[in-house]
């Protein structure tokens, strides 16, 4: 549990243009809320997620995931195969450098799922929070 | 382009909807600070129509090169904005959209934090458009021959269709005749029609039609190329002839496998298969007054067309021959267009229909056919088995894919769905499309239909070729992933995982690396998922739009 209650993680999601992105307007469109400290960076693809875009993500923020559509149900076949791969190579190379590999993830939903873009987005902030600050964060 | 970059930024408050929750002003000086950026616009509605044109007006007033949009990012506003670009006279892919509505606006309450937000989506549209590059079109040669596989009605109508619009068909039928299963069915659901003539008029059509060529006895053999310009090798006997072609559809079809030994019975003339009775009604069979039972369900429950076709044929032998007939079922799949009708219809007609589950036993007993049964629903009150006498028992066959739909797979270099039929691409987009453009499915290759269904794919199939080869020289977005030649070492990494066979390795001077080759993408059969770029071991490939560069700005962007 971390020490500094007020602390507020910053999030960064990778959203797939067809499932994740789409969700957040949804979640939009439903007036939910989440947290703030949430950004959101289209894709067209889960598929075109880098490791190189998370560790990069990983120097300004506390965690991030990438959103990708359900299992099977891939506009491009295995795009989230792909997404899934990656993720796990970047939580290898986490391990490697000395940062929690629960940093990073990848969700999956589909584009009508307002609402559970709201529970993944608000699930990985509570647990971010939990785990503390990156310690890898690029502090200015 | 790099040092005159002049980026324009305009705001839209959506009528009221944004600036309620966030203070453009604020905002707009800040942005204002960035460099590159040379004009900021305040708006109500960007997506006005007058609006449009004041942009086009201020984009050559200042010679902007680089549009950001601060708004909403919907698809719909996004064309709006591409047009109006393109009318003024910027590459329509210069344009930088920031979903304040849907990101800040809508889902944060007002807030210092909201606030910040909304600045630091403005500042990485911003950042992103710095990096944005211009995409041009290609015109590209094709072949608009069209290769259909599979000489049945769905093969059929997909020539008539493509022809109609003007292309040339080659119609490979590995049988040494027209048709297919249509020719041994009695009657169609939902097409008040006679197959044998309708299937006439087809043949007819299609042979007397100059634009199609039939070619009987022949299978596809190999196949080379992309969309366009396929080249396909047809195999007839012993002999290989390669076409080119610019478009292929299979059509391939359905059989059936026809196994009385499932229920404990041998082949016998009482004994007969749906096929079978299809058969044996064409050919004018009388059924008066005889006992008849149908079973359906146990092992045949993936696809609806053999429940159709049990309830279609006892309300017809009901109605014909005033016959007794009993369907036993497991379920009744009838969902469809008419088919709940035809089905509460059978039962006025006096139809009996009788549930199983498991117990069912079916014994035959010189020339009769003993049938006993368990109903699940009274089986508390009522112990079975009740017993039925038929003269007859109609069994469900097992709907299969034709045969050599895998090989044929193989040769396309598409995967197999469930049950190995062809596999539907998926939910996203049409289903009569594969993983591969140019290459489509029509009928019951990709899971058992029903006519009127194939006559809707068929055109569809048609339009879509259409679409794709509407001319001899074709104007294609060059929006695929470009490679970077020098950094690429042909490992084949990106060739193996694209999943539209999309990318083909050149080899030439050009190319500058040690072995004078890179792969590349085919703009016309690429759809842009960039699943390549990313995979990439040495970086080599950039997908337009999404490239590493821009990515990686809008991240820099980002607040700590």
């Amino acid at each position: 549990m971390s020490a500094n209650t007020n602390f507020q993680p910053k999030i960064i999601v990778f959203a797939c243009e067809n499932s994740g992105w789409l969700a957040s307007e949804h979640a939009a469109e439903l007036a939910l809320s989440y947290p703030e400290k949430v950004e959101l960076i289209k894709i067209p693809c889960s598929g075109k997620i880098d490791v190189l875009f998370f560790m990069k993500a990983l120097e300004k923020a506390d965690g991030t995931i990438v959103m990708a559509c359900q299992k099977e149900n891939c506009k491009f076949i295995k795009g989230n195969i792909r997404a899934a791969q990656r993720v796990k190579q970047t939580e290898n190379l986490l391990k490697e450098i000395g940062v929690e590999p629960e940093r990073v993830g990848i969700h999956y939903l589909a584009a009508n799922m307002g609402q559970k873009f709201v529970e993944i987005v608000q699930n990985f902030y509570d647990k971010i929070r939990e785990l503390g600050p990156n310690p890898g964060k690029v502090i200015k | 382009m790099e040092n005159n970059t002049r980026i324009g930024v305009f705001f839209c408050s959506c009528n009221g909807k944004i600036t309620e929750k966030v203070d453009y002003g604020q905002i707009t000086s800040e942005i204002k600070k960035l460099p590159q950026v040379e004009y900021v616009r305040d708006s109500q509605n960007l997506c006005a129509h007058l609006e449009g044109e004041l942009i086009c007006k201020e984009i050559t007033k200042n010679q902007l090169n680089r549009i950001v949009v601060i708004g909403c990012a919907r698809a719909r506003e996004e064309g709006f904005f591409k047009e109006v670009l393109q009318k003024a006279g910027v590459n329509p892919h210069l344009l930088s959209m920031v979903n304040i509505l849907e990101e800040c606006s809508s889902v944060h309450g007002k807030s210092a934090q909201s606030a910040a937000k909304a600045l630091e989506l403005a500042k990485m549209g911003v950042a992103r458009a710095g990096k944005l590059e211009e995409i041009s079109c290609g015109e590209y040669s094709v072949n608009r021959t069209v290769l259909v596989l599979g000489g049945g009605l769905a093969g059929m109508e997909t020539a008539l269709q493509a022809a109609a619009r003007g292309h040339k068909v080659i119609l490979a039928e590995k049988e040494d005749k027209l048709g297919g299963r249509l020719a041994r069915v009695n009657s169609i659901i939902g097409v008040d029609r006679n197959p044998a003539e309708l299937l006439d008029e087809k043949v007819k059509a299609v042979t007397t039609n100059p634009s199609i060529e039939v070619r009987t006895g022949t299978r596809l053999g190999d196949l080379d190329g992309n969309i366009g310009g396929y080249t396909a090798w047809l195999v007839k006997g012993d002999s290989e002839t390669p076409v080119d072609v610019g478009a292929i559809v299979a059509a391939t079809g359905v059989q059936t496998i026809y196994c009385p030994v499932k229920y404990g019975l041998s082949i016998a003339d009482n004994v007969i298969g749906q096929m079978k009775l299809e058969r044996l009604l064409a050919d004018g069979k009388d059924f008066t007054g005889k006992n008849i039972s149908l079973v359906i369900g146990k092992t045949t429950e993936e696809f609806n067309l053999s429940f159709v076709i049990a309830v279609k044929n006892a309300l017809l032998l009901r109605k014909k021959f005033n016959a007794t007939v009993n369907v036993f079922y497991t379920n009744i799949k009838v969902g469809g267009d008419n088919w709940e009708k035809m089905y509460t219809e059978a039962r006025d007609a006096g139809v009996n229909f009788f549930k199983f589950d498991e117990g069912i036993e079916i014994t035959a007993n010189n020339g009769e056919i003993l049938i006993d049964y368990e109903d699940p629903f009274i089986r508390g009150k009522i112990p079975g088995p009740f017993t039925i006498t038929s003269d007859y028992i109609v069994l469900p066959e097992e709907l299969v894919p034709a045969d050599g739909t895998e090989d044929l797979a193989k040769v396309l270099r598409i995967d197999l769905g469930p049950k190995s039929f062809f596999s539907i691409d998926n939910a996203h987009i049409l289903p009569e499309m594969t993983s591969r453009d140019g290459i489509y499915l029509v009928g019951s290759c990709q899971s058992p239909g029903f006519v009127m269904d194939i006559q809707i794919s068929a055109r569809a199939v048609a339009e879509e070729i259409f679409r794709k080869l509407y001319a001899d020289q074709v104007s294609v977005e060059l929006t695929q992933p470009y490679v970077d030649a020098s950094k690429c070492v042909v490992c084949l990494t990106c060739y193996r995982c694209c999943p539209h066979g999309a990318i083909t390795i050149e080899h030439g001077e050009q190319f500058d690396n040690l072995y004078k080759s890179a792969a590349q993408m085919n703009p016309m059969v690429c759809r842009r998922c960039g699943i390549c770029a990313a995979e990439c071991p040495g970086k080599a490939i950039q997908l337009p739009d999404y490239t590493d560069d821009q990515v990686l700005a809008q991240l820099e962007a980002m607040e700590v």
